[in-house]
Order: structure tokens, then C-alpha cells, then sequence
């Protein structure tokens, strides 16, 4: 009948095309053991770790919007490479990348690909806040191998839930904001602030660490915004702002800050700023535009400070401009915190003469008391595998060659997880989220 | 009462943005039936170039022109160069222009990098206008937007009522195969009626980039903003565009003032309603 | 004569053999995700290839129907604690009822109308769950969702789970191809090619669009459950605009009206992204070219393609195709005027 026979012409194309399809399949899935592995032109081919070469698997944002910071990040880890002279012994360290786009699923799918189909022995990784969870929670279920953050900020990924095979030898975004609500309290004397910042976990971490220290100083937050990620239009937000503040504390990203600070010039705001970490952070004030005049002044505090006078810090900037005349003017926090763990990971597999057997044991034991100095000053781990460190203040200012850069006016040291607060005090306060803490 | 007047203004300087940009996609729409959903692509572009060249030659009126000059040349060479291969197929081309956008969108990335960039507007409307209303000063730049809009609005009014191309434009809008039974170049109409809308596009995308900033991305936000308004107002028609435009501006001002958390919702809400209740928009004709 | 029927009737133990075994020849990596990944990308896919090849409805909110079942699915069993059959039927429940509300709406519109209003109603759901506090924990999404044990059978095990997800995309391919048969879906069929016609014949045409639409909602919920199992969390970076448009073009590479299409572009889709990166940073224009190649000159996909090299090379199945009316998919995509230089006929063309 018609019918049938038009429904067999359909069967015979779809088996063909299916065979046509699976023969595709068998072929990449035999060469799947040893497909090609990395992205991003750093090479290996081989599958495996041989037994002359340790492969770190580097996860970051290397496409889309955030591909900058990834960049960064990447040569963070290349210059803690290459203080070891590229091997550990007589392994040579390959470096094989994967890149994330900031959300969580694609995080975990590019952490997996590393471990398990690129076989990687050391991840370090991701960038953002939110895949920083999903790739602690991917940890849980690979504890023969050993994780190590790149520059994910979010609290919880060690404070709450930590995975004992993921290790932070960076700050959170809690902590770096540790010595800025007591500076613009004290020293800059703002007493009345509002609050503007996205609506989402990093902030919340911001705003949360900010505000523990000025509310506790005696300042008063008198209105929060919190506008949807990707917002554009920010000028009814800066024409409902109140007027009798001193200051507003911005913690958005990237553009949004442009957007915003471009905005509140036009509308001729009076109150002065406060920025997030982000806010004001070397990607930012490397824009090209003419929108420096209105950042000057502008107070913030992060893991790092751009004219910090210390010989290690200005020997890491020299490193940098040297090894990459193409990069931002200085190192940003995502190549620093990269660089920081990177060199953690190297600097453990030396105390193990890279010894990754029965499990990273011994890598995973020399981790846990890793000390060690950095150009930030010295790290080491809390209890639950999540650094101790310097975090600075900064104030933007103005080089004479017209580059804007942070400079550095207070240090702020040994700052943990809980911003010296006891720890079950720090956690009975909750979790930082839109109300949570609040100082009217 | 002063933030009232304030979000308000915001909302229709912000119409005003938001109606350049949608006004060439409803024409498109209105008088070939592309859903050129790489119009957030030409948006995109403008920007760009528009930095590009206001970078080069330190000229924000020359970037302004030259931008939309060029983004306009991109959309006739898309529309001859692939639509017309498939003309009269809706989806395919609704298709192409997805697979365009894609394409776009990445080698934009690729030129452009991540980064923001922000167009500066020179000096003069830079800064504030005193308006005598509340004793408040306002942004020019912002004026600025409204009045190139109403300018466009006016010229386009003029282009659809009183010349013979617009005569031409609004009898296809209404039925494309008897313009071409009454013997006019219908090809070479819609060609032009592209590149205007390209244009349009890209002008648009130098007045964003100068309000506000330009960022990967924006392509698809600008897009949605674009088909909620042409949608709002109704497919192919200019004054709908407007009608559209101003709403979603003060819908959005006024969401994000007084409702923050929300207010993203109420824009597609609105758009859900009218597609539900009347499918041909606020001033549009049924297909 | 003989080889081809015994071949035709060899084909499905063929695929089915490949299918079970290859967990066994294939890496951890590969089963997980390369094939788990397109098994339930695929179902989703073919929540819209039903829609689109069969209904005419080309939809773009399969996503945000997915991410509804994976919503509900994750906030019951983590939020609340409830049991993880309690999860996925309230999931499945979801979805589906999101999917008749979507269809209320829009039922009334058409063609390009109809995919608006559907990306309005995915935009919607998005930013919804991007600035939800109370449900669904915006923009981070919510974590720790692990496929169960039932019984012996430990789901978080990926082979196990390779199994199951597989079982489930054969058993859902299997029902849509006898759905597509039965009269509700032949009234589809002509109501896709002739509303008005089936109107006048007494069809009831709403109807039927929105029950095929709330079908579709159901086995795009199913992908949801999946996909929130096998990613262990679900966020809205799981439902934004580019997934959405992903499956739009898993479904198009495949070939907009073969169901066989969905799980052919997953497979395609899931290798170039996990692999063109090795190649090229550029992998997003490599898929847009491939999206756009596809949409000018391979309306039908990648089974169609193979279709149209078959009819150019073959002689046995060109005979028997030669003049025979358009199979019963007629590709949406897939222009008449096409021209296509094969000697059995434009009739044997998509229509």
C-alpha cells in the first residue's frame, strides 16, 4: 500500500543515516581514550599522566563575555609555572584548560571533562562565585583528586558543606571586604549610607561583609537596591536615592557599575562612592572611556592593592608586565588569586617530590599546612581549608601617566572566613542575603 | 513628586531609545513578514563601530552617521545576499536570522573582546539642562535621545504619508501581492525598507552605546526589547512602535523605581497579555 | 530484494546493540557526557520536533517547560525534604501544567506569532527563577540534587543511570512514532497542513493544539527530571536564552520533522561543543554556520540530507519513492520551490 511503502522509504534513509551516524560515533568513542584534550593552544595530546609530567587542569571563563578575566586568570597560573621552572623534579608540568561560561552546569561539565576525559591529576578552578559550588560539590565525588580554587569567591563553598579534597589558598567575597566599612566609618566619615548591588549571592557576601564591620561601628544603611542582574537603566534607581546619605556602597560588576556611575554623573549625584570589590577593580578602571574623573576617590578593599609598596607585590608586577606586555596595565584579583593557588598546588607537589599516589594522599596532607608567602603576604588555611590572608583598602587614584589605579592606604592582615568573629556566632547570624544584615 | 516626574522623564527618554530601535523591526516585519531576529546583531554592530569610530577620528556626529551608514550596508548585503534566497518562508528566514545572530555575536566577541565600552558624548550634551519643572536638572544626553526619536518619528510619519515610497510601503504592509500585480519594483521596496530599518538599527546602537555602555550580549536583550515593544504596539506599524516603546520605557522606569525585584516580569507579562488577547498589537492590522 | 528487508529488520537490533553496549566500549566520560547528556537533551528536542514537524507549532519555551519539572523537582527534594518519587511525579505534574497555561495562551497564534509568544512565555520563566528568593533561590540556582537508589539500582552510579536515561528516551521515541498514528495524531497532521479545512470538518482545532502542546510540556518535563539528575543542580543558567535556542538548533541540525532528528543533533550538538573547543575558541560560529548552512540548503537536517544522498545514489528505495506523495513529516523548514536536482521528483521532497 502507499502508505507502507512510503513508511519503508523512511526506514531504509533512517537506517542509513543512523549508520552514518554511529559509525561517527564508534570512531570518536574508539579514539575517545585518547581524544585530543585541551583547549585554548595549550597542548598535551597524550592521555594519562606519563610518568615524566603532572597535568593541572585550569578551568576558567576563557569564551564570552567574561573571556578577559579567564585570560587573566590563565596568566596567573602561567607565571606560577614558570617561578618553578615548569616542572616538579624531573616531571614537566603541562597545563591543560577548559573554559566555563559562569553558570554552574557548565562549570561542572568542563571540571569534568578535565578529570576524567583530559585526566588532569590537579584542577585548579573556576572564576565565579557560583560555579565555585558546583565544582566543590563535583569534588565530593572525585576524592582521589585533588581541587584547588581559582579565584570563586563564594562563602559557602568552604564555609558551609566543604568538600575535603577543595582548597582555597584565596579569599572569599566576604573577606575582602574586611577594613572598608571601618574605613569609611573612621577615616572617610561616612556614617549614612544606601546600598546598591545585584541581586544575587556575591553580593549578598559583599554587602554582608561591608556592613558586619559599619553597622557594628555605629553606621546606618538607610535604603538598599537590589536590581536585577543585567539591569542597564539605572536612572530611576540614582532619582530615588535619598538624599540625606553621605555615601552609597556599589557593589555591581563590570558594566553595570559603568552604567550606573555614567548615570549618577549625569544626573548630577551628590553623595559620594563606595565600591565593591568588582566595582572598581583593574577591568574596570582599564575601560576605555572617559569615565575616570568620577571614579577618583573612590574607596574599596579586595586581595590586593595596585601600588602596594611591597617588594614581593612590585616583583609580581614587574613578573607580569615582563612575561605579558599584552595585559592589563597590572595584575587583576583573577590572576592573582590564580596565580596564588597554582602556586600552592606547585609548591605542595614539590614537598612531595610529585608524589600522586594512593589517592593525592600525601599531596592532600602537605596542602592542609601549607604556608607560604605570596606577594599578598603570607597564607594559610582555616579548619575548613579556606585562607588566611592580607586584604588591602584602596583608594582610586591618579598615576601621572593618567592611568587610574588603586592605591593602597591601609592593610588589613590575618583576615579569615568569619572576619575574626567566633565561628558559631559568625554562623548563627545566617546566611548574608537581601536582609540579612541590616542597620537602619 | 519629584521622583514621579523624574522615573516618568526616564521612562519616555527611555521610549524614545527603545522606539529607534524597534521602528525598523516593524517595518521589516510589517511589510516582508521577517522577523529579522538579527536585529539585535545590527544593533550590536552600531555600537561597536560607532566606538570604533568615534575612537578614530574623535567625532561623535561622524560615528553617529557613519555607524548607521555601515550597519545599514550590513543589513541590505544580509537581506540580498541570504533572505532573498528564501523569500516568503517565515520560519526559514526567522531561522537565518538566528543562525546570523549566532555567527555575529561571536565574531563581535571575537574583534571586540569582553570588555564594556562606553562612547563619550561630547561636552555640550554632556552634563545637565535645567528644566524649569521641580527646579531639576536632567541629563541631556537623555533629552537628546528623545529628540532624535521624535525626529525619526516625524521623519518616518512623513516618509509612510506623503511621499510615493511610503505610499508604496503601506499599500504592500496591507498586500504585497497586488502592489506587485500593480507592477512596481516590489524587490527593490524591500530592499530599501531593510537597509532603513538596518539603519535605524545601527543608529540606535550609537545612542545606546552613548547613554549608557555597549557589552556582549546586548544583541539579544536589545532584540527582546524590540519584540516586546513591536509587539505591544503591533507588527508593522510605525505609530504602534511608538505607542510600544513609550510603554515598555515608563513600564520598566517605574518597575524598577518602585518594585525592583520584579519589575523585569512585568514587561513580558504585558507581552504575554497582548499576544493573548490581541495578537496584532495595539494599533496593528491582522495579517 | 532480500539483503534490504533483512537489513531493515537487522536495523533496530543493530542500533539497540550499539545503544546497550556502549557503556562498555566507551570511556566514563563519553557515557556521561556525551551520551547521557544527549539522551535527555534529545527527549527534550523531541518534545519540539513532535510540535513543530507534526503540530506546526514551532515553540521555543521546551526549555523553560524543562526547567519547570527540574525546578519543582529540586525545591521539593532539597528545600523540603520530600521523597524522590514525590519529587518527580509533582515535577512532571508541573511542567505539564505550565505547558497547558503556555497553551491557553497561545493557542490562538501562529507560525511566527506562536514562536513569540512562546520565547515571551520562556523569558518569562527565566528571569522569574533569576529573582525568585522564595522558590527557586535565584540566580544561584539550587544544589545537591542526586538521582536516587530505587530499590538495588544506585542512580547516581553513571552506567546505571546511562541505563535508565536510555530506557526512558527509547520508550518516549517509541510512544511519540505510535502517537503520530493514532487519530489524534493525524488529526494533528492535517490540522498542521489545513486548519481551516479540519474546522469545517468538526475538528475541534484549539483543542487538539493544546492538548499536543501539554504532551509536549509532559515529555520536555521528563528531560527536566534528567537533566536536573544528571547535573546534580539545577540554576537559571539552565534555562536562559542560549539553552533555549540550543535545542532549537539541536532540533533544526537533525531535521525539524524526524523524531530520529532530535537525538541525531543532540549527539552532533553535545560532540562539537565538548570537542570544537580543542580546535578553535570560535566553536559558537562554527555551530551558527552550521545552524545557518542547515536553514538555507538542508531545511530537513541531517536525516534529510542523508535522505537526499540516498535518493541521488540509490536505486532500489528511489524506485519505490518515485512519485509517491510526501511522507507523512512534512519539514516546516523545508520550502516548496526547493529546487533539488534528484531524479525520483520534487513529489518525494519534503512538502
Amino acid at each position: 500500500m502507499k502508505h507502507s511503502n512510503t513508511r519503508i522509504v523512511r526506514q531504509v534513509d533512517w537506517f542509513r543515516s543512523l549508520m552514518l551516524f554511529m559509525g561517527m560515533i564508534a570512531l570518536l568513542t574508539a579514539c575517545g581514550g585518547g581524544a585530543p584534550t585541551s583547549g585554548g593552544g595549550l597542548n598535551t595530546g597524550s592521555n594519562g599522566s606519563s610518568a615524566n609530567e603532572i597535568k593541572i587542569g585550569v578551568l576558567a571563563t576563557f569564551t564570552g563575555a567574561f573571556a578577559v578575566d579567564g585570560q587573566d586568570a590563565l596568566r596567573g597560573v602561567k607565571m606560577a609555572v614558570a617561578e618553578f621552572g615548569g616542572k616538579i623534579g624531573n616531571k614537566k608540568i603541562v597545563l591543560v584548560t577548559e573554559s566555563s561560561d559562569a553558570t554552574p552546569a557548565v562549570a561542572r561539565d568542563a571540571a569534568r571533562k578535565l578529570i576524567e576525559q583530559d585526566n588532569v591529576d590537579i584542577l585548579v578552578g573556576p572564576l565565579s562565585g557560583d560555579e565555585g559550588l558546583a565544582v566543590r560539590d563535583y569534588a565530593k565525588t572525585k576524592p582521589n583528586k585533588v581541587f584547588l580554587n581559582g579565584s570563586s569567591g563564594a562563602q559557602d563553598t568552604t564555609l558551609r558543606n566543604p568538600a575535603p579534597n577543595f582548597y582555597r589558598f584565596s579569599t572569599d567575597g566576604t573577606q575582602w571586604m574586611a577594613g572598608l566599612g571601618d574605613y569609611v566609618y573612621q577615616t572617610q566619615g561616612y556614617k549614612r549610607v544606601a546600598v546598591l548591588a545585584e541581586d544575587y549571592s556575591f553580593p549578598y557576601s559583599q554587602v554582608g561583609g561591608f556592613m558586619t564591620e559599619f553597622c557594628r561601628d555605629g553606621g546606618h544603611v538607610v535604603k538598599k537596591f537590589w536590581v536585577p542582574i543585567g539591569t542597564t537603566d539605572y536612572s530611576s534607581v540614582v532619582s530615588s536615592m535619598p538624599t540625606n546619605i553621605d555615601a552609597i556602597y556599589v557593589a555591581l560588576g563590570g558594566s553595570d557599575s559603568i552604567n550606573f556611575l555614567k548615570q549618577y554623573v549625569q544626573f548630577g549625584g551628590k553623595a559620594k562612592i563606595i565600591g565593591g570589590t568588582v566595582t572598581v577593580d583593574q577591568t574596570v578602571l582599564s575601560t576605555k572611556g572617559t569615565l575616570y574623573q568620577h571614579v577618583l576617590g573612590v574607596a574599596s578593599s579586595g586581595p590586593i592593592a595596585d601600588n602596594n609598596p611591597d617588594p614581593a607585590w612590585q616583583k609580581f608586577v614587574q613578573q607580569y608586565k615582563s612575561m605579558f606586555p599584552d595585559g592589563f596595565p597590572s595584575p587583576s584579583l583573577f590572576a592573582h588569586a590564580y596565580y596564588v593557588n597554582a602556586k600552592a598546588a606547585l609548591l605542595g607537589l614539590q614537598k612531595v617530590n610529585g608524589d600522586l599516589s594512593n589517592g593525592e594522599a600525601k599531596l592532600k596532607q602537605v596542602l592542609s599546612t601549607l604556608q607560604f608567602d605570596t606577594p599578598t603576604g603570607p597564607v594559610r588555611l582555616d579548619h575548613n581549608r579556606n585562607a588566611i590572608a592580607n586584604i588591602f583598602v584602596t583608594v582610586v587614584d591618579k598615576k601621572p601617566d593618567g592611568t587610574l589605579y588603586n592605591k593602597l592606604v591601609k592593610v588589613v592582615t590575618n583576615v579569615n572566613q568569619t572576619l575574626g568573629i567566633p565561628e558559631d556566632q559568625y554562623l548563627k547570624m545566617g546566611p548574608f542575603s537581601r536582609d540579612n544584615p541590616s542597620c537602619p | 513628586m519629584r521622583e514621579f516626574i523624574v522615573t516618568t522623564l526616564n521612562g519616555l527618554t527611555l521610549g524614545g531609545l527603545y522606539f529607534l530601535v524597534a521602528a525598523g523591526f516593524t517595518l521589516v516585519f510589517g511589510l516582508m513578514r521577517i522577523v529579522n531576529l538579527a536585529h539585535g546583531s545590527l544593533y550590536l554592530s552600531g555600537a561597536y563601530l560607532g566606538w570604533s569610530i568615534g575612537n578614530a577620528t574623535g567625532n561623535w556626529l561622524l560615528a553617529v552617521i557613519g555607524a548607521a551608514l555601515c550597519v545599514a550596508a550590513a543589513g541590505l548585503l544580509l537581506q540580498q545576499g541570504l533572505l532573498r534566497r528564501i523569500q516568503g518562508q517565515d520560519l526559514r528566514e526567522a531561522l537565518v536570522t538566528i543562525g546570523v545572530s549566532i555567527v555575529v555575536a561571536d565574531l563581535l566577541l571575537a574583534f571586540y573582546g569582553g570588555q564594556n565600552y562606553e562612547i563619550a558624548a561630547p561636552d555640550i550634551i554632556s552634563g545637565g539642562t535645567y528644566l524649569g519643572i521641580a527646579g531639576l536638572t536632567y541629563p541631556t544626553i537623555r533629552l537628546l535621545t528623545l529628540g532624535i526619536a521624535l525626529l525619526v518619528g516625524i521623519a518616518l510619519w512623513f516618509l509612510l504619508r506623503h511621499t510615493r515610497l511610503g505610499m508604496i510601503i503601506r499599500a504592500g504592509i496591507d498586500d504585497r501581492a497586488m502592489v506587485s500585480a500593480a507592477g512596481i519594483n516590489v524587490q527593490l521596496v524591500f530592499a530599501i525598507v531593510f537597509a532603513l530599518g538596518a539603519l535605524l538599527a545601527g543608529l540606535a546602537g550609537v545612542i545606546g552605546a552613548t547613554n549608557l555602555s555597549v557589552q556582549p550580549g546586548d544583541d539579544s536583550l536589545y532584540l527582546l526589547y524590540s519584540l516586546t515593544v513591536v509587539i505591544i504596539g503591533g507588527m508593522g506599524s510605525v505609530g504602534g512602535a511608538a505607542i510600544g516603546a513609550l510603554l515598555v520605557g515608563l513600564v520598566q522606569q517605574y518597575g524598577l523605581a518602585y518594585i525592583p525585584t520584579y519589575s523585569v516580569l512585568i514587561t513580558f507579562a504585558m507581552m504575554i497579555l497582548v499576544l493573548a488577547i490581541r495578537p496584532q498589537g495595539i494599533a496593528g492590522r491582522r495579517a | 530484494m532480500m539483503p534490504a528487508r533483512m537489513l531493515r529488520l537487522a536495523l533496530p537490533i543493530i542500533i539497540a546493540l550499539f545503544l546497550l553496549a556502549f557503556p562498555l566500549f566507551a570511556s566514563v566520560f563519553f557515557v556521561v557526557q556525551i551520551g547521557i547528556q544527549s539522551l535527555f537533551l534529545g527527549i527534550v528536542a523531541l518534545s519540539l520536533v513532535f510540535l513543530a514537524g507534526y503540530g506546526g507549532m514551532v515553540s521555543l519555551a521546551q526549555v523553560a517547560l524543562y526547567g519547570a519539572a527540574g525546578y519543582v523537582l529540586a525545591i521539593l527534594t532539597i528545600t523540603y525534604n520530600q521523597p524522590w518519587y514525590v519529587g518527580v511525579v509533582a515535577g512532571l505534574a508541573g511542567s505539564t501544567l505550565l505547558a497547558v497555561i503556555f497553551a491557553l495562551i497561545s493557542v490562538r497564534t501562529q507560525g511566527i506569532y506562536f514562536l513569540m509568544i512562546t520565547l515571551a512565555e520562556a523569558m518569562f520563566v527565566f528571569y522569574y527563577a533569576d529573582q525568585d528568593r522564595i522558590f527557586t533561590n535565584g540566580h544561584t540556582g539550587i544544589n545537591g540534587v542526586t538521582p536516587p537508589a530505587v530499590g538495588p539500582l544506585v542512580l547516581a552510579d553513571p552506567t546505571t543511570f546511562y541505563y535508565m536515561v536510555l530506557i526512558v528516551a527509547v520508550l518516549t521515541y517509541l510512544g511519540m512514532r505510535y502517537l503520530v498514528r493514532t487519530p489524534f495524531g493525524l488529526a494533528l497532521q492535517g490540522i498542521r497542513d489545513n486548519p481551516q479545512r479540519m474546522q469545517s470538518l468538526g475538528f475541534n482545532v484549539p483543542a487538539h493544539r493544546i492538548a499536543a502542546f501539554t504532551l509536549a510540556g509532559f515529555i520536555a518535563g521528563i528531560g527536566g527530571v534528567l537533566g536536573v539528575w544528571y547535573n546534580g543542580a539545577i540554576s537559571p543558567g539552565s534555562i536562559d536564552l542560549t539553552r533555549t535556542i540550543n535545542v532549537l538548533v539541536i532540533a533544526v541540525l537533525g531535521g525539524l520533522s524526524y523524531f530520529e532528528g532530535a537525538f541525531v543533533g543532540a549527539v552532533f550538538f553535545t560532540l562539537i561543543t565538548n570537542f570544537a573547543s580543542s580546535f578553535t575558541d570560535r566553536f559558537n560560529t562554527v555551530i551558527g554556520l552550521a545552524f545557518l548552512l542547515v536553514a538555507l540548503f538542508f531545511p530537513d537536517g541531517l536525516i534529510g540530507l542523508s535522505r537526499r544522498i540516498i535518493q541521488l545514489t540509490s536505486r532500489t528505495t528511489s524506485g519505490r519513492g518515485k512519485g509517491m506523495a510526501p511522507p507523512a513529516p512534512s519539514s516546516p523548514v523545508s520550502a516548496s520551490g526547493d529546487s533539488a536536482p534528484t531524479a525520483s521528483g520534487a513529489g518525494a521532497e519534503g512538502k
